[in-house]
């Protein structure tokens, strides 16, 4: 039980709180908004990655 | 395909469906930092709201998510009741529904646990954050220690105000 406290503040530690005081400052839309845009950019990365995965495997 | 909260959530307000955000969508509403790829809800298992819920998603062609493209099934008011919890695919993105969730929390045990939230155009349901961090922490799953750990820094900055 220890063991699984000292793990749980070591990840609360990690934590970015700068990130998180800017998204409590966004109404529940915005929140929405700034999450839809990061969502896109990570697809878009993907599609990226798999492309290129694509390429250097000559397909 | 992006999941948008603001193109899943108005058809469900205006089918005047019974349901609570739930999952990483709502912890993105508490101010998460997080991504999160699908929109988990909680519905009312009654007869009329498992209609309502059947019809407000039929136009969207929910399907079930990694199943075979040729498996027989049909998005009704009788598939909701034969099944429980469903993981679906939508035109409008991903959608899990949930019947209850861990520790046995249903719709109506968790609507006293739940706000209001106005965006999009409508008014609809969201659990509250320390709710959302119970039901994480019962589902006592691996892949949510961190996110765990970012709902309980969210409530201790959002005390702080």
């Amino acid at each position: 039980m220890k063991s699984e406290t000292a793990r749980n503040e070591v990840f609360v530690r990690d934590i970015d709180r700068t990130l998180l005081r800017e998204n409590l400052k966004l109404t529940f839309e915005q929140r929405a908004q700034k999450h839809l845009r990061a969502l896109q950019m990570v697809e878009e990365l993907r599609r990226a990655g798999k492309k290129l995965r694509q390429k250097s495997d000559g397909r | 395909m992006a999941v948008d909260l603001a193109q899943i959530i108005p058809p469900l307000v205006r089918g005047k469906v019974d349901f609570i955000l739930i999952g990483g969508m709502a912890a993105i509403l508490h101010g998460s930092a997080r991504v999160t790829f699908d929109v988990d809800l909680i519905y009312s298992r009654t007869h009329e709201n498992i209609q309502r819920l059947a019809n407000a998603l039929a136009a969207h062609s929910p399907y079930l998510r990694d199943a075979p493209p040729s498996l027989p099934f049909s998005w009704d008011a009788k598939t909701i009741r034969s099944g429980l919890n469903f993981t679906l695919t939508t035109s409008l993105g991903d959608v899990d529904l949930f019947c209850e969730v861990a520790q046995g929390d249903t719709y109506h045990d968790l609507l006293a646990h739940s706000f209001d939230v106005e965006a999009f155009g409508v008014r609809f349901k969201c659990v509250d954050l320390p709710t959302l961090i119970r039901i994480k922490e019962a589902a006592g799953r691996a892949k949510d220690h961190e996110a765990i750990a970012e709902l309980r820094v969210l409530l201790e900055e959002r005390e702080k105000k």
